[in-house]
């Protein structure tokens, strides 16, 4: 398994060392922003100039130092290029049987199912470490960068945040991990997931301000994924995760019982 | 009789509507070197990768030593050695991470025996530190050879093993299976359409046309049922009205030229003959190609 899950992860280093250090460079500039607002007073400026109802269509991130230093795990940018990135590694199944290698890996004495459960691993590490390199530079900038006085963000948010976007992150995998699954081509496993991905996050922010989106909504793994409601204090994280964690099982279930029959 | 190396019992794979292969049913005998022929699209891959558990069969069973190939896979593939028709490789890999990495994966090969190999098969150490992207077909294949046989197994299944081999290396490959399979024991069954190969290399073939087994014959029993050619020519004009012996076929007939294509023994047609002014006789040898040609055509045994 050590011996796949290497293999693989050498594969990707590449897109996954660009990834991560996106995701760095991306906080770090965030706290840089924050702080010059801060230190302008630009917070405070907005919250005055800015009727309520825009701030809150805005969002918390905008409105103090903490939550903008935080928007890393709740701006699309940054939520969207996790999700594909995990999309991505997820339709790997589908390019070894596209490329043949599958044939010269399971020549070996090895079960099927340890293509899917490497691939797993790789989205484990993949996200884990995302969080991590996130979690790790918003604290490196806020050591380094925050101005004297300013409320930092709460731990308890930033944890929560990084454990809504793993599980939105993860449940957008599995659901590609499954298509993967019974897939020739990479292309058709990924293509159609990651268009599918974007669609669902739309649908959800148009179910904010659409009430004919919003029934619709519910079926989008964004629609369980409320970054702003965590900012400000309120969400149903039991609920959300008891969600994003059953479709999660459900299609990795659904993944490893169709490579387990399928043709190779 | 002992657990046959390969077992195929009415194996049949449709994929949808199109028939890959169709009630395939053939043993194959522990240390028998075993050419798998057929057309391009005949079937031989397909038959191969349902073997390896790649591909599920519609109907039917394999066996590898006896190891149901789908319900006890794992040992089944434990026991082979596999060459894919098209070479799959890693392309940031070096020649050397790629046979560490396949190692890896298991049966651990001891390193005398992937050295001996490398050295067959004239794969240098430069050669090894290269980046497979920068590899030849031939290269490439040369590779694929070496981790196939590498593990030792005793049950290998070679998919067209000399595509892209130069005359050297399909001459080191011949060398190497003969080797393997005598001293070795190891049972080889390799997928080809290049006769000469097939007729140097195994004891036995099977021909496959269409999805279906149309004959598996050794190449002792290819031979006496191999029809000859016999040209005579005749120093006068003679007609055609002479009888010819049983197996024997007039091709062509000409006033002082004949054709003949006989199966069996060449002594009653010499009888025949002696009584005519023969001034020439030319025997065609035997090749598997003619006669392999024509079951492939006829689609029958």
């Amino acid at each position: 398994m050590l011996t796949l899950v290497g293999r693989s992860f050498r594969r990707q280093a590449g897109m996954f060392l660009s990834v991560l250090g996106l995701l760095v460079a991306f906080q770090f500039s965030l706290i840089a922003v924050a702080t010059s607002f801060a230190e302008r007073g630009d917070f405070e400026r907005l919250a005055q100039m800015l009727p309520a109802f825009i701030q809150n269509a805005l969002g918390p991130s905008l409105r103090s130092f903490a939550g903008m230093s935080l928007i890393g795990f709740v701006e699309p940018g940054p939520v969207l290029l996790v999700v594909i990135f995990l999309v991505y590694l997820a339709s790997e199944p589908a390019a070894e049987v596209e490329a043949g290698l599958v044939d010269l890996v399971l020549a070996r004495p090895l079960a099927r199912q340890l293509l899917i459960t490497r691939t797993l691993l790789l989205m484990a590490i993949a996200v884990v470490s995302f969080e991590a390199a996130t979690g790790v530079a918003i604290w490196l900038g806020l050591l380094w960068l925050a101005p004297a006085g300013v409320a930092w963000p709460r731990a308890s948010d930033a944890l929560t945040l990084m454990a809504y976007l793993t599980a939105t992150a993860w449940c957008c995998g599995s659901i590609a991990l499954a298509v993967a699954a019974r897939s020739r081509r990479r292309a058709s496993a990924l293509g159609p997931v990651a268009i599918g991905v974007v669609a669902m996050y739309l649908l959800q922010q148009l179910g904010d301000v659409w009430p004919v989106a919003r029934h619709l909504a519910v079926l989008s793994p964004f629609h369980y994924f409320p970054g702003s409601e965590v900012l400000n204090g309120a969400t149903d994280l039991a609920l959300n995760m008891t969600v994003l964690g059953a479709a999660s099982v459900f299609f990795i279930a659904l993944a490893y019982w169709q490579f387990s029959r399928r043709d190779l | 009789m002992g657990v046959p190396a390969i077992r195929l019992e009415g194996l049949t794979k449709y994929h949808g509507a199109v028939v890959g292969i169709e009630d395939l049913s053939l043993d194959v005998e522990p240390g028998e070197v075993f050419g798998f022929l057929g057309a391009n699209g005949a079937g031989k891959t397909t038959t191969i990768r349902t073997v390896l558990d790649l591909l599920r069969p519609t109907r039917g069973s394999a066996a590898v030593m006896g190891f149901d190939c789908q319900r006890q896979s794992f040992e089944s593939r434990r026991r082979i050695g596999y060459l894919p028709g098209e070479m799959p490789v890693y392309p940031e890999l070096t020649g050397a991470e790629y046979l560490r990495f396949l190692s890896a994966l298991g049966p651990q090969p001891p390193a005398s025996r992937t050295e001996w190999l490398l050295r067959r098969f004239n794969v240098s150490d430069l050669d090894l530190r290269r980046r497979m992207r920068d590899y030849s077909q031939g290269m490439k294949r040369k590779l694929g050879v070496v981790q196939a046989l590498m593990t030792g197994a005793p049950v290998l299944i070679l998919d067209e093993p000399t595509s892209g081999l130069d005359p050297l290396m399909i001459e080191a490959f011949a060398e190497t299976i003969h080797e393997i399979s005598r001293t070795g024991g190891a049972t080889v069954f390799l997928s080809s359409h290049i006769l000469s190969e097939v007729d140097r290399m195994c004891s036995r073939i099977g021909i496959v046309r269409a999805g279906r087994l149309v004959a598996v014959r050794t190449l002792a029993e290819l031979r006496a049922s191999a029809p000859r050619r016999v040209t005579v020519v005749f120093s006068t004009p003679v007609g055609n009205s002479q009888p010819l012996p049983q197996g024997a076929v007039r091709v062509s007939c000409e006033p002082q030229r004949w054709i003949v294509d006989i199966t069996g023994p060449l002594g009653p047609l010499l009888a025949t003959l002696a009584v005519l002014p023969v001034h020439d006789i030319g025997v065609a040898p035997f090749t598997v190609q003619d006669t392999v040609l024509r079951l492939y055509e006829e689609g029958t045994c």
